[in-house]
């Protein structure tokens, strides 16, 4: 369990979290140090992907790459159901780019619902000044992590 | 014979806490409870001069800091648009085409993705965001060819 926090990386998760690695364009390839953190971290960031896609999940949109694991808000669906999301805005390989006006049609991305969890809590503090008005509520925002299972675009192979 | 022995070792356990349950509680330290004051006092913690320990001034800062920080979540938000907004402008100059004439094409072209990602294409990835471009670009020249204004897009107003 990931606990709101990013196993083995120490650092907190954010709404809208995107974590994965594409390194198709660097003229340099995967950095030494990135080499490294593949071996301790393997679990959590995948490889470099050699293609993308633009999906739009619950009104926003995601970057995303085969086996990357995004944080996004709450859905309704059970630990370990796979969720097709048809909302396909772009998807990009090396070798094009299929845009859509505004959805690629019949493509798809299949996300693997890994957890659901709470960020940290956000203290909601408001208060007018001589008027006795105070209002203190703590607040944790519901977030569904998932990953990336699949990207279907026929249109990037044909 | 060893999922056995957990068994009982298991029930022998449990039987034991049940009949040691309060001494058990008695030997457990004291739930944690922090008042309201010390909440305060931690999150005064760092703060400068008098304010990270006396306990007027810490909950006069504090709460003050509380209040920017609800004002700056929804700063955040039109913060980062700008950001995104001002990354795109830069993009889409090097096409030699401003902002507004980008996000004109991009409607026109129907064209649904936020200013977001579309700075993260043009950060991340050159070859689709210039496919973007040309996209836009597209539609913006069909638009002035409809509208017949040839002469337009030749004086600059559509970007080449």
């Amino acid at each position: 369990m990931l606990r709101g926090r990013l196993a083995g990386l120490g650092c907190a998760w954010r709404a809208g979290m995107v974590l994965g690695r594409r390194a198709l364009f660097s003229p340099l390839g995967p950095s030494p140090a990135w080499a490294r953190t593949a071996l301790t971290h393997a679990p959590v960031l995948p490889p470099p992907a050699d293609h993308f896609a633009i999906v739009e999940l619950s009104g926003r949109q995601y970057k995303v790459t085969p086996d990357c694991v995004l944080c996004t808000q709450s859905l309704n669906a059970p630990v370990g159901s796979t969720l097709t999301l048809d909302r396909v805005l772009l998807a990009g390989s090396s070798r094009r780019t299929v845009i859509g006006s505004p959805l690629i049609a019949g493509a798809s991305v299949v996300v693997r619902v890994e957890e659901h969890n709470q960020l940290d809590k956000v203290v909601v503090f408001k208060k007018k000044r001589r008027k006795g008005y105070r209002r203190w509520r703590g607040h944790r925002q519901k977030v569904t992590i998932v990953r990336v299972v699949n990207i279907d675009a026929a249109q990037l192979n044909g | 014979m060893f999922c056995a022995l957990l068994g009982s070792l298991a029930t022998r356990i449990s039987a034991r806490t049940s009949a040691l349950r309060p001494a058990l509680l008695l030997a457990q330290p004291a739930r944690e409870l922090t008042t309201r004051k010390e909440t305060i006092l931690r999150m005064a913690k760092g703060y400068r001069g008098r304010s990270k320990n006396c306990w007027r001034l810490a909950r006069q800062r504090v709460e003050k800091a509380l209040q920017y920080s609800y004002i700056s979540r929804r700063l955040k938000k039109r913060d980062a648009r700008k950001g995104w907004i001002m990354q795109l402008n830069a993009g889409a100059r090097e096409y030699n085409m401003r902002y507004s004439q980008l996000i004109n094409g991009l409607t026109l072209a129907r064209i649904g993705l936020n200013r977001k990602v579309l700075s993260q294409l043009a950060i991340q990835e050159p070859y689709s965001f210039r496919a973007v471009i040309t996209e836009a670009r597209g539609a913006l020249e069909r638009k002035a060819a409809s509208l017949g204004t040839r002469a337009r897009a030749a004086d600059g107003a559509i970007p080449q």
